[in-house]
């Protein structure tokens, strides 16, 4: 698929005051932007904009991560292809999951460092564990775009770079949102970065580096 | 500043509704319905220290009907009023609703009993109607306040069934669960007072009880109720539920066969206004009838319910201020609060009624319960959340 995911002239608003925009952008298929900005800049609107407009084909992992606290992390990561199965399907696995679905969820679970945790509740993990559950959720879910809030936020060092190497392995087109500059620099082919609600910069990542991206904080 | 402000504006409705019930008792129609209430109340406190389990294969039918019938009732009701939820943001729902939970238990019964007789079916439907009624508005609250960001990321594709079991539910469960086990108390208090019109649970057997003057089997009654209630949480098991809801129906007894004449009757007759009843309808005579009706039954009948409603409300606020020491762990030590727990089951446990032929306050009583229901109600929905 080579169609552009665009917004035009698109604009947020919070409680009636406009946070974010007028603004265009343009994501071209097969490219990996990263959003960077200081907290406040308008970085979640624009990706909920984003998700609003494009929905059918994006997952969206927001900062709220969307985990069922009561639900078992295998059931939160299944939650990412309740489309793929006909009702009493996704019935019978809220009791039984079937082995199949099972495996898979277990494999994702694996490669995030998360092994052995399939059968206890979201609500029962700590803040990096419930990450990389809603990780595994877009990874889990597989359309073509992956839109995603700050995905590597509670997650130190090597543990960041693993989870962004899933993530980017399993999305070829990406919008990340994302505070730590370096990894932004290191795992997007482009950045743009948002100042008081508007595009502030817009550059391939290999021509910047973490000094150029100063301004914006 | 906020904070300052809602206080005093919680301080003023307090105080008002402190001086209209004050008011009130000025309007309220006390009457001493019985000679000597403290003797009475005597007796009934003897019959409590020395109750009478000779008996007991009639004390043990009299709890396992007031167990069967409140787990029917509720169960049907929790069902009902489940989906009812689903489509409670409809207005005709929320109206239906509403007025089917205006009308306590005991006049469900009462409506019943015209057509369906002493049937187990009359003590089922009064407890499951009022309750679907209930069981809708606060499960739909439930569902409402259940973060909304989970159903947000569900794949758009995903069909409304799998979206609501998998991105509501689950969250909601837990308030789910606990609203109804603490209506399953209502319902089992409910379903005692059903006897009171002839249902063959507990207050049948209290008021026969009541009647023939044995204290002490009235004791055995109330002991074994109040033990019933206060162990609630040790027999009433998740895991068990589902079996005693199943044998629930089976343990209703026979009761008497419906008469269908009478449910004819009923629509046709009985609840035709009467000028309308017979061979000429007098549609002239309507007007007065309804008149009449209204100035000397309804509207004194309201007025005086709300008189003691208000001045209910303030008593019973009032003693919760007084009696809350006795189960919270601010105020009392492990012993305290064991005894505190006791005295609480005695109050709430005691179906309404029984009161009734040793307390002053006669015409009291159910109009009452209906109000506190209600507040238990508000109180139940913020606590959970």
């Amino acid at each position: 698929m080579t169609t552009t995911l665009a917004l035009n002239d698109v604009s947020g608003e919070y409680g009636g005051v406009r946070v974010l925009g007028p603004l265009s952008l343009a994501v071209a298929d097969g490219e990996r932007v990263a959003l960077v900005g200081k907290s406040g800049a308008g970085k979640s609107t624009l990706l909920s904009l984003m998700f609003e407009n494009w929905r059918p084909r994006v997952a969206y992992m927001p900062q709220a991560l969307g985990l069922v606290d009561t639900l078992s992390v295998f059931h939160n990561v299944f939650m990412g292809r309740l489309d793929r199965h006909p009702a009493w399907y996704n019935l019978v696995t809220l009791l039984a999951p079937f082995r199949r679905d099972v495996e898979d969820v277990e494999r994702l679970l694996a490669r995030l460092a998360m092994e052995g945790t399939r059968r206890q509740r979201a609500g029962e993990l700590s803040g990096g564990q419930r990450q990389r559950v809603a990780v595994a959720r877009v990874l889990f879910q597989d359309t073509d775009v992956l839109l995603a809030d700050e995905p590597v936020s509670a997650l130190d060092g090597p543990l960041a770079e693993v989870v962004l190497q899933a993530l980017t392995d399993s999305y070829r087109t990406a919008v990340l949102a994302m505070h730590d500059v370096e990894l932004a620099l290191r795992f997007t082919d482009r950045v743009v970065g948002i100042r008081d609600g508007h595009i502030a910069l817009d550059e391939p990542s290999k021509r910047l580096s973490a000094n150029d991206l100063l301004p914006l904080y | 500043m906020a904070g300052a402000t809602e206080q005093t504006a919680t301080m003023r409705t307090s105080l008002g509704l402190v001086a209209v019930a004050v008011i009130c008792v000025f309007f309220a129609d006390f009457e001493i319905a019985t000679g000597s209430p403290w003797r009475e109340m005597g007796r009934l406190l003897t019959g409590l220290v020395t109750p009478d389990l000779s008996n007991l294969g009639q004390v043990g039918e009299a709890l396992l009907r007031t167990l069967a019938f409140g787990f029917t009732g509720v169960a049907l009701g929790a069902a009902a009023g489940f989906l009812l939820a689903l489509a409670f943001g409809h207005w005709l729902v929320r109206i239906l609703c509403a007025s089917v939970r205006a009308v306590h238990e005991l006049f469900w019964a009462l409506i019943f009993l015209q057509f369906f007789g002493l049937n187990p079916l009359t003590g089922v439907l009064a407890i499951a109607i009022p309750f679907a009624g209930i069981f809708a508005k606060v499960y739909s609250e439930i569902l409402d306040e259940t973060n909304p960001t989970p159903a947000r990321v569900v794949p758009p594709g995903a069909g409304i069934l799998a979206r609501f079991v998998y991105a509501r539910v689950p969250e909601a469960w837990p308030h789910l669960v606990s609203y109804t086990s603490y209506r399953l108390e209502c319902g089992l208090r409910s379903s005692a007072i059903l006897g009171f019109v002839g249902m063959p649970t507990l207050g049948f057997y209290l008021e026969s009880a009541f009647a023939q003057g044995d204290y002490s089997e009235v004791g055995a009654l109330l002991v074994t109720f109040y033990v019933l209630i206060a162990t609630l949480r040790l027999w009433a098991r998740p895991k068990l539920i589902p079996v005693y809801v199943i044998a629930a129906p089976f343990l209703l007894g026979g009761g008497l066969p419906i008469v269908w004449g009478n449910v004819a009757r009923f629509f046709t007759q009985d609840i035709v206004p009467a000028p309308l009843r017979g061979e000429t309808a007098d549609w002239a005579g309507l007007g007065s009838w309804l008149w009449e009706l209204l100035a000397h039954q309804a509207l004194p009948g309201i007025a005086n319910t709300i008189v003691l409603t208000q001045i209910a409300l303030v008593v019973t606020g009032v003693l919760t201020l007084l009696a809350y020491p006795l189960i919270s762990r601010h105020f009392t030590g492990r012993v305290g609060g064991t005894f505190g727990h006791v005295v609480l089951v005695i109050a709430r446990s005691t179906p309404g009624n029984t009161c009734s032929p040793i307390s002053s306050c006669n015409c009291g009583g159910h109009r009452c319960c209906r109000q506190s229901s209600h507040w238990r109600c508000t109180t139940a929905v913020s606590s959970p959340t």
